[in-house]
């Protein structure tokens, strides 16, 4: 990086910077576009489960290869279901509150003056873009983007003709995932390296707010399972391409031939899969557990109840969230053993969750609240765990799985506290270091407006598939009525889909109030929340390194 | 700060209290009066444990949302802040863990009692039943008199001779199979089920909602699980796990028929 400040073109101050400033902005732009791709995919989603034989004339003009005479294909649906939760859990979620907010705020947080690799940080970020760049190449491929879903089970994904999308679009899903997994384990050792060896001398990991060690948890997490997954998709990628049969069985015969190859295991692409897929979801929460702990005490004016205990709790959640994996897989053929082992790690994990939520409440009791757009997020976020959390319990218990298993119900779960958790994160962070990023402050009105539609429409949308799920519906279905049993929720999926639009249409606001406000918000001071860390002694706008 | 932030009791915070109250209040009753599907096998404890955790979920679902309402609701009282309280703390995990624990030690009990079959020496024989899965259909047979499946090759499968699943009819113990036609599943009511589950291509989910059985149909193994059907009727039958394009329209039928007609309706089936 070049030294002085004043002859430096935009190209290396704005786009290829080694500031983790300018990085965390770029995530969050990045991300934020991504997440209009994965929203606009879950709309078509919910479009043909609410109304599965309509003709979509004006949709079909648009993208022609995924209808017929208005119809939409199924294995365009099946694409639509792939994509949308491959993008949303990396690409936006993960993207937006680690690569994002973990990169701004790290070094600041810690009183360190830049993260402890700048280059390697800038070659994260290029990689994920790169990454993101591959995985929207797919949809553009003959045969369609993968379509086996965003768990990519083989022998579905490892067999090119068992689904259209098992072609060259599985081949790109399985690059840019490697490709995005490179830039998090980069960024993932970046982070460690910084939060444990450049705290300003004094600072205690005890001292650090509760997103910092939020990050820490991340990056372990991340470093250790992410692995699992680069191992899976390249065995996969060679059973796809070299012959191989890491996860294809002997004896297969689809559509009438035998396939070749033989003596593999499809559940082991389950247990690589999910020794990653597990920690991911806690990779998901995290930070908004730690978002939500310090906004607390900003906004009541003192720190959150029981700090220490927070910290074991994240701890706790970290380590257990390597124990549980099989609760994804408890119908699946394997040991009942494994099976009852995986419910007790699984229920138990819930201890320290509710700790955290107990430690919540008496941060807010008897407090005096200041109800800014941030803390609204954040009090979301209190009530998204709690909801969220408390239908994971049951998931966990084997034989109640039994019956829940891939119906809406776990579509339900995993939307309220892990999709819905990690974006009321996004929306809590951006709001409340808006004037750190850009030395303004977001409209409050616009703010509070934008959170009170979006936690509305948020639960209209999900909280129904509860009930959906618990009548027998199952999930990535192109057409439940198909099932005389289910003709009785076609009411509740119009009303889902509906509110499903009302919540895209709200985030209208939050896009009008972030783009306005760059340009025409009140100018804010250097701590406009008084707040009590670091990031906030720094003076707004961020001036660039020296 | 520039504005003066609204605080507790204030108008939003009323505004918010009232749309979280409505929510708590819609969903609590929404879920409370929810039901699962008739229930027609004899693995009703799925639904105990179920009404039990939708008892406890609700009132910690309720307990925490009230709480999320007084804190907006009422003006605060600084000499009743809560301080940090070590007994407290570990009063209220040690009470988490005890319902957690004591859900856990119920979970284990029933998972037992569902698995096994009956071990009552005297009871008729289980009906076993070998089902395989498919892209796009489910094929149902049974074993027939001598009790044992007849060999299959996957590379004796034609599906223009509609030999499915393989069968070698050159094995003796083939001849007496009963292969049922793809789709349709004929029980006798009363009588234990015992499933082998093999697929022969994909990850398949053999699902009925009203039995509460759904296992995963998985490639290179056979798995077995058993259920009672204690209803007579017609249950459809899902697939659960994404197989294909065709996922959605892999619809099975069982016709649980009372055991006296159960012979003669098979029978009928499977001309």
């Amino acid at each position: 990086m070049s030294g002085g400040g004043e002859s430096r073109g935009i190209l290396s101050r704005y786009v290829f910077s080694l500031d983790h400033r300018v990085i965390g902005l770029q995530y969050l732009m990045t991300a934020m576009g991504m997440a209009l791709v994965g929203g606009l995919l879950a709309l078509l989603v919910r479009m043909q489960i609410a109304w599965p034989s309509h003709e979509f004339r004006a949709v079909s003009r648009l993208l022609p290869q995924g209808f017929d005479e208005g119809i939409m294909k199924p294995e365009f649906y099946a694409a639509l279901f792939t994509m949308h939760g491959t993008i949303m859990i990396f690409f936006v979620l993960s993207a937006a509150l680690i690569g994002g907010f973990g990169n701004y705020l790290i070094p600041l947080q810690v009183g360190a003056r830049d993260m402890a690799f700048p280059r390697l940080n800038a070659l994260s970020y290029w990689i994920y873009l790169v990454s993101s760049v591959v995985m929207l190449a797919s949809f553009f491929t003959p045969s369609g983007p993968a379509a086996s879903g965003w768990t990519a089970y083989p022998p579905l994904s490892a067999l090119k003709g068992a689904i259209a999308g098992s072609n060259l679009g599985q081949d790109l899903w399985l690059v840019a995932m490697a490709l995005f997994i490179l830039s998090f384990t980069l960024g993932g050792l970046n982070f460690l390296a910084t939060i444990v060896a450049l705290r300003r001398p004094g600072l205690l990991m005890m001292d650090l707010p509760l997103f910092t060690w939020a990050m820490f948890f991340v990056a372990i997490l991340g470093l250790l399972a992410f692995p699992s997954l680069t191992a899976a998709s390249i065995m996969l990628l060679l059973d796809r391409h070299a012959g191989t049969s890491f996860f294809i069985p002997t004896g297969l015969v689809l559509s009438g031939e035998a396939v070749q190859g033989g003596g593999g295991s499809p559940i082991l692409w389950q247990h690589l899969f999910w020794f990653l897929g597990h920690p991911e979801v806690y990779i998901l929460m995290l930070p908004s557990l730690g978002i939500t702990s310090d906004l607390f005490g900003v906004f009541t004016g003192r720190r959150v109840f029981g700090y220490a205990s927070m910290v074991y709790a994240m701890a706790l959640i970290s380590g257990m969230s390597f124990l549980v994996w099989g609760h994804h897989m408890f119908v699946s053929g394997m040991s009942p053993f494994l099976g009852s082992a995986f419910a007790v790690t699984t229920t138990l994990i819930a201890v320290p969750s509710g700790v955290k939520v107990f430690n919540w409440i008496a941060s807010l009791w008897n407090r005096p609240l200041r109800l800014t757009t941030p803390m609204l997020w954040a009090l979301g976020i209190f009530s998204l765990f709690v909801t969220g959390g408390l239908s994971g319990i049951w998931l966990g218990q084997t034989q109640i799985d039994i019956q829940l298993h891939d119906t809406a119900f776990v579509v339900a779960h995993f939307h309220i506290i892990m999709a819905g958790a990690a974006l009321f994160g996004v929306f809590a962070g951006v709001h409340y270091w808006f004037p750190l990023f850009f030395g303004r402050l977001m409209n409050e009105r616009l703010g509070i407006a934008h959170f009170l539609l979006t936690f509305v429409f948020y639960y209209a949308t999900f909280f129904p598939m509860h009930l959906a799920g618990l009548q027998g519906q199952v999930r990535r279905v192109y057409d439940p009525y198909q099932y005389d049993y289910l003709k009785p929720l076609a009411s509740m999926n119009a009303f889902i889909t509906w509110a499903a639009v009302a919540l895209a249409i709200s985030q209208i606001l939050f896009f009008v109030n972030f783009f306005w406000s760059l340009k025409k918000g009140n100018p804010a001071g250097p701590n406009p929340w008084t707040a009590p860390t670091l990031e906030w002694s720094e003076p707004a706008p961020a001036e660039e390194n020296a | 700060m520039s504005f003066e932030a609204p605080k507790n009791g204030g108008a939003l915070a009323r505004l918010f209290a009232f749309l979280t109250a409505a929510f708590v209040a819609w969903s609590a009753y929404a879920l409370a009066t929810s039901s699962l599907p008739p229930l027609a096998a004899n693995r009703g404890r799925i639904d105990s444990a179920i009404a039990l955790n939708l008892v406890i979920s609700g009132i910690v679902f309720l307990g925490a949302h009230v709480a999320l309402l007084l804190v907006l609701l009422r003006r605060p009282r600084e000499a009743r802040i809560p301080h940090e309280n070590a007994r407290v703390e570990m009063l209220w995990t040690a009470l988490t863990a005890i319902v957690l624990v004591a859900l856990l030690v119920n979970s284990e009990l029933d998972s037992r009692a569902l698995a096994g079959g009956s071990t009552d020496p005297g009871a008729e024989p289980p009906v076993v039943v070998e089902v395989v899965a498919q892209q796009f259909a489910w094929n149902f047979r049974l074993p027939g008199e001598d009790g044992i499946f007849g060999r299959t090759d996957p590379r004796l499968v034609d599906q223009a001779e509609l030999n499915f699943i393989g069968l070698d009819r050159k094995d003796p113990a083939a001849e007496d199979d009963i292969i049922l036609p793809q789709g349709l599943l004929v029980l006798p009511e009363g009588r234990e089920v015992r499933v082998r589950l093999r697929s022969l291509d994909v990850i398949h989910s053999f699902f009925v909602a009203p039995f509460r059985v759904k296992r995963d149909a998985m490639p290179g193994i056979a798995t077995e699980f058993t259920f009672t059907p204690t209803l007579s009727g017609r249950f459809e039958l899902a697939c659960a796990e994404h197989c294909g394009l065709g996922h959605y329209r892999m619809r099975g039928m069982v016709e649980v028929v009372p055991k006296a007609d159960w012979a003669a309706r098979l029978k009928e089936a499977v001309q």
